[in-house]
């Protein structure tokens, strides 16, 4: 067989190089198709839209899920407040961005959880800022790591994620299609956010210098503290203090989703497979907060803020 | 038959250096979004986190509603505090209270102060 191939290559030069022309031309033509699409930048969707020209620097303006099951994520998070998703695939990740009546209102990433790596799920609380390189270089100034270099996605912005001093995670961005309104967040947005460390003095002062907060002290029990952040006269997030009776605590940053009850709520969290860690207790605000877990262990809050006016404020 | 030798050879050479500028575009770090096969933010947070501990009076919410008394240590003026206190001329603030389609309902945030 092999003598006959040789034979046949001997005797027609001519095919032997058209043939090998043909299968290079196509190698060449598969490169060339292959190659833009490899290195083309990853595009995600705007955080605001339709794009508004607001920018309000400290206020909470998108949060991002990194999970190892998109599915479950997505049918907990579409059970439990109606999110819709449309499903973006990025590279070679699943990205879905969650919607509420048409509007963004988080993004899901598929990620395997790395082994060996002793990590969970969780929520990564995105800050506004001005310009993200000169965040990074005041947040490493007053002590923070940098987990994520600062990296521009198109349509996204230029996002960068730090740990603070103490070891809360979070991120900034700078988005390229502004930021959300300072309107009341209807049920199934987030509307408030709670770091929850160590030393909320010093917390305090390394995010007021990043986003030139104003600091209010509210009262708190012996031993606590609860520091409000507010920025263009509106509460940001609060400060407070890391309970100590609780082994593996570490500092955090938890997002809170509106809810109207959160008993009902709580129970539809179980419901749905995920799990309650802070039972619903009355806040300052008069209404109730929980904290509760997605089936895949991400910890997030439920704050309940009614519609009327009332000034009902717990002893 | 050297010829075609040589010419097989010439393109292989081509080829091989194409995928390699081409390729090394994709990869470069800092170049892009990517880092190996994934993009975007990884997990940070250490697995087996607990919660609780939130006893009585433990309250991590903003008041609603306008104006609330200061507490005295506040206030703007020096104090041990590492953060700078907010004036005591500005109020308390609540989160937005603006309704989506316009108007004031549910939070409302303190008057009369405030001004950045």
């Amino acid at each position: 067989m092999i003598p006959e191939i040789t034979e046949n290559i001997r005797m027609q030069p001519d095919r032997v190089r058209h043939f090998f022309r043909q299968r290079l031309l196509a190698v060449l033509l598969v490169v060339a198709c292959a190659v833009p699409v490899m290195a083309a930048p990853i595009q995600l969707p705007t955080i605001v839209n339709p794009a508004s020209q607001e920018h309000h620097v400290g206020k909470l303006i998108f949060v991002e899920l990194v999970t190892p099951d998109l599915t479950v994520a997505k049918q907990f998070y579409a059970g439990l407040f109606g999110w819709t998703f449309r499903d973006i695939q990025a590279g070679r990740t699943e990205y879905a961005e969650a919607l509420l009546e048409g509007r963004p209102v988080a993004g899901l990433i598929h990620k395997n959880l790395p082994a060996g790596e002793h990590r969970q799920p969780a929520w990564l609380s995105f800050f506004a800022v001005g310009n993200v390189d000169t965040a990074k270089k005041v947040a490493l100034q007053n002590g923070a790591k940098v987990l994520f270099e600062p990296h521009s996605i198109p349509d996204r912005g230029r996002e960068a994620v730090f740990a603070d001093p103490q070891g809360a995670v979070f991120a900034v961005l700078t988005s390229s299609s502004g930021d959300p309104p300072d309107i009341l967040a209807a049920p199934g947005e987030w509307v408030w956010s709670s770091l929850i460390t160590r030393d909320p003095d010093t917390s305090a002062a390394f995010y007021q210098m990043l986003f030139d907060y104003e600091v209010f002290e509210l009262p708190a029990r012996e031993g606590h503290q609860h520091l409000l952040l507010a920025s263009d006269n509106h509460a940001r997030a609060s400060v407070n203090t890391l309970p100590t009776n609780r082994l593996n605590a570490h500092p955090h940053w938890l997002n809170y989703i509106r809810v109207e009850d959160t008993i009902k709520m709580t129970a539809k969290v179980v419901a749905l497979g995920g799990r309650v860690l802070v039972e619903p207790r009355i806040d300052r605000h008069g209404g109730k907060v929980a904290v509760v877990a997605d089936p895949l262990g991400a910890p997030f809050g439920l704050l309940e803020w009614p519609d009327t006016e009332s000034k009902e404020v717990p002893k | 038959m050297n010829k075609l030798l040589l010419r097989c050879l010439g393109m292989l050479v081509f080829v091989v250096l194409t995928l390699t500028v081409l390729l090394s575009g994709c990869f470069w770090p800092g170049g892009g979004y990517y880092d190996g096969e994934d993009f975007g933010p990884g997990y940070y947070e250490p697995s087996g986190v607990v919660y609780g501990g939130w006893g009585p009076g433990y309250h991590v919410a903003p008041f609603r509603g306008g104006e609330h008394q200061r507490p005295t240590s506040g206030g703007g003026h020096a104090s041990t505090r590492a953060y700078r206190s907010a004036p005591a001329s500005h109020a308390m603030p609540s989160i937005p209270s603006k309704s989506r389609s316009g108007g004031g309902r549910g939070g409302s945030h303190g008057g009369g102060g405030g001004h950045r």
